[in-house]
């Protein structure tokens, strides 16, 4: 029972990237232009972040620092994608790439390392949780929804906040207007590349909140490709819940859980056994992939690629 | 006319991207505080004005112009196939297990097994996407590349536990003599292995441009639908199309294996790795299999002269890495359509150098 209350809980933190990556990305699937760019938009952020609170000796700078960056690379990447009309999974793999090897460079050039820049002597991961008042006299529910860190709240807050931008309001509905039918978004007067461009910056924005959770809130460190396919995770969870917000978000969790779940699974195990482990989150969303697709397979009744 | 105005495009087409990444690395190095230009002269002639330097550019170039051609099927056909990296690590792990494991063959038998064993294995890794694509249309994108990371986890999982060389990193043990691909000159890894990448590039461009399975390609990557109406068998060529790519990725791991590290060292391709290069060679040649092996010439020139920068130069070797990042970004815009007004304006100009000034031909947007 214990384990499984541990679990839960890690696997909600686990989550957070995943969940506000997975609504970020949903701004741009509606908008139709796939971000497959979160994953270096995370990576920017929980770079930026950290890079800045080690200069500035001041988290509040480095935070706005990971978001302001994180736009940026969002304007970059719409630059290239919206006004100069390039694949959109084509820039976005590239933005990837670049943060890529951006931030180990300027890793090396500032810090004098490639691959890490700690500040735990400025953030201190387990104070930042938050004891919420009502939550913590409730005895199970207790155990694994508090004390978690604030952008973990934040992030199922979020939710509520996607849904109602994206079907209550008036660039919300012009998003899902610009992917569904581009031609009939412009003949009504919608500027399409300035919907779009808002889309991604939403995304780039949630992406950034993403990246601080995982780099600030959680380990108050950065480490060389400490994102590691979340990113992807959160494209997944969008493919898989069709870009409904809510279904989105349960299959982002269960990719979360599933990550939690390798975590422990590598404390039980000896060392060569662990490493296998790890496998675990990554074919867990091929598997959850391919059990959401089975829904539709069955539907199917006529011949051809197309019908499916 | 429309042949040399065209050429041209396809010439600027290209080169521009080549010449803004170049820009954006010149800016690094720049703030890096080294001269951007010795830095460039430094690394063209270490990769290509030396014979040794010339011949590891080739060594670097030959997994590259495999994984291009992987990569470039599978995007000529309009399949967004991330998988190269992982089958190629499922066949280089299988071709190294052959290589260590038979004793006793003839080197030819050998080598050939080991490269066929790499192929099929690749193959096989390339069968779960193909299936779940064909038949239950799982996003390719997102299910190759998470398939890419658990072939890079389980082969290290393989060479740290039951394969462990017992070399102090995760290696498995050296394949036996007979399977070691022979070299032309004893101290640069240049085998028949760019031979084999050759012959590859000539298969595929008879698949292009003899085949039915070359139109098909052609006629999904330009409407799937379309192809699917007028009954080709989309399924099933999808199938084949990443089997295909499996197999040349394969093939690429079982060369690597062979020809170069002569075991299975984990994480050999590096990071962002060869089917990331894949990508971009076959960005930069639009697909084409000539232009996949010049642009993997051109690759491998980067690779190994970002080696000797990081030595002899003291520039990072992330400063690679960004070049290219910077020219995915810029490739995939077109710069200049064949209905542009420069495009109009440059043919104005060939048909008055040309003197004959005749009515230049109405040319459809068959771009």
């Amino acid at each position: 029972m214990n384990n499984l209350i541990s679990l839960l809980s890690m696997g909600l933190a686990m989550s957070t990237p995943l969940i506000l990556g997975t609504l970020g990305g949903l701004f741009t699937y509606k908008a139709g232009v796939l971000n497959i760019a979160i994953e270096g938009m995370m990576s920017a952020s929980a770079f930026s972040s950290i890079l800045i609170t080690y200069y500035t000796r001041n988290v509040w700078f480095g935070i706005l620092a990971g978001i302001l960056i994180t736009l940026v690379v969002g304007v970059v990447f719409s630059f290239f994608s919206v006004t100069l009309k390039g694949h959109n999974i084509i820039t976005g793999l590239g933005i990837n790439y670049a943060v890529a090897s951006i931030a180990p460079f300027i890793c090396l050039y500032l810090v004098g390392n490639r691959t890490s820049i700690i500040v735990t002597d400025l953030v201190v991961p387990s104070n930042i949780v938050v004891d919420v008042p009502l939550l913590r006299n409730i005895p199970i529910l207790s155990d694994f929804l508090n004390k978690q860190t604030p952008l973990t709240y934040i992030s199922i807050g979020c939710i509520l906040i996607t849904s109602i931008i994206l079907y209550r309001t008036k660039f919300g509905v012009y998003t899902q207007v610009c992917g569904e039918n581009q031609e009939a978004a412009e003949a009504i007067g919608i500027n399409v590349n300035m919907v779009r461009y808002g889309a991604i910056a939403m995304s780039a924005l949630m992406s950034a909140m993403a990246g601080i959770n995982l780099s600030v809130e959680n380990l108050g460190m950065y480490t060389d490709n400490m994102v590691s396919g979340r990113g992807f995770s959160c494209v997944a969870a969008i493919y898989c819940g069709k870009g409904r917000p809510v279904r989105c978000v349960a299959y982002a969790i269960i990719f979360g859980m599933t990550r939690a779940l390798q975590i422990k699974l590598t404390t039980m195990f000896d060392a060569a056994t662990a490493s296998l482990c790890e496998m675990l989150p990554y074919l867990m969303i091929v598997i959850v992939m391919f059990v959401s697709s089975l829904g539709d397979y069955k539907k199917r009744n006529i011949r051809g690629f197309r019908n499916g | 006319m429309q042949r040399l105005k065209r050429l041209i495009i396809g010439v600027v087409n290209i080169l521009m991207p080549i010449v803004f990444a170049l820009a954006v690395g010149a800016i690094f190095i720049l703030i890096s505080g080294k001269n951007p230009v010795s830095v460039y002269v430094f690394l063209i002639k270490q990769a290509l004005f030396s014979e040794i330097g010339l011949l590891n550019t080739l060594v670097s170039a030959t997994p590259i112009i495999m994984t291009g051609l992987g990569i470039a099927i599978s995007f000529k056909s309009g399949l967004y196939n991330m998988g190269i990296e992982g089958q190629m690590y499922a066949g280089a792990f299988f071709a190294a297990y052959l290589g260590f494991t038979l004793s006793g063959l003839p080197s030819v038998i050998h080598i050939s097994i080991c490269i066929l064993g790499g192929m099929l294995m690749g193959m096989l890794y390339s069968l779960v996407p193909a299936v779940l694509k064909a038949k239950f249309h799982v996003d390719e994108m997102v299910s190759t590349m998470m398939l890419n990371y658990v072939a890079i986890i389980f082969t290290k999982y393989l060479t740290n536990g039951p394969f462990y060389g017992f070399t102090g990193f995760p290696a498995t043990v050296f394949i036996n003599d007979a399977a070691k691909l022979p070299r032309f000159n004893p101290k640069v890894p240049f085998t028949p292995a760019f031979m084999i990448a050759i012959v590859l590039v000539l298969i595929f461009m008879v698949i292009y441009k003899k085949t039915k399975l070359g139109y098909e390609i052609e006629a999904m990557g330009k409407q799937v639908y379309f192809s699917d109406s007028v009954g080709i068998r989309v399924e099933k060529r999808i199938i084949v199309i990443f089997l295909i790519a499996g197999a040349v990725s394969g093939i690429a791991g079982a060369t690597e294996v062979l020809g170069v590290h002569y075991r299975f060292i984990s994480g050999f391709s590096a990071n962002p790795g060869l089917g990331w290069d894949g990508m971009l060679v076959a960005l930069l040649a639009s697909n084409n299999p000539i232009g996949v092996v010049f642009a993997a010439i051109l690759f491998g020139a980067l690779k190994y002269g970002g080696t000797t920068l990081q030595t002899f130069m003291g520039v990072s070797n992330d400063t690679i890495g960004i070049i290219q990042a910077a020219l995915i970004l810029f490739l995939s815009v077109r710069y200049i359509k064949t209905d542009s007004v420069f495009a109009l304006r440059l043919e104005s100009l060939l048909t008055r150098l040309s003197g004959k000034g005749g009515a230049p031909k109405e040319e459809g947007a068959n771009e």
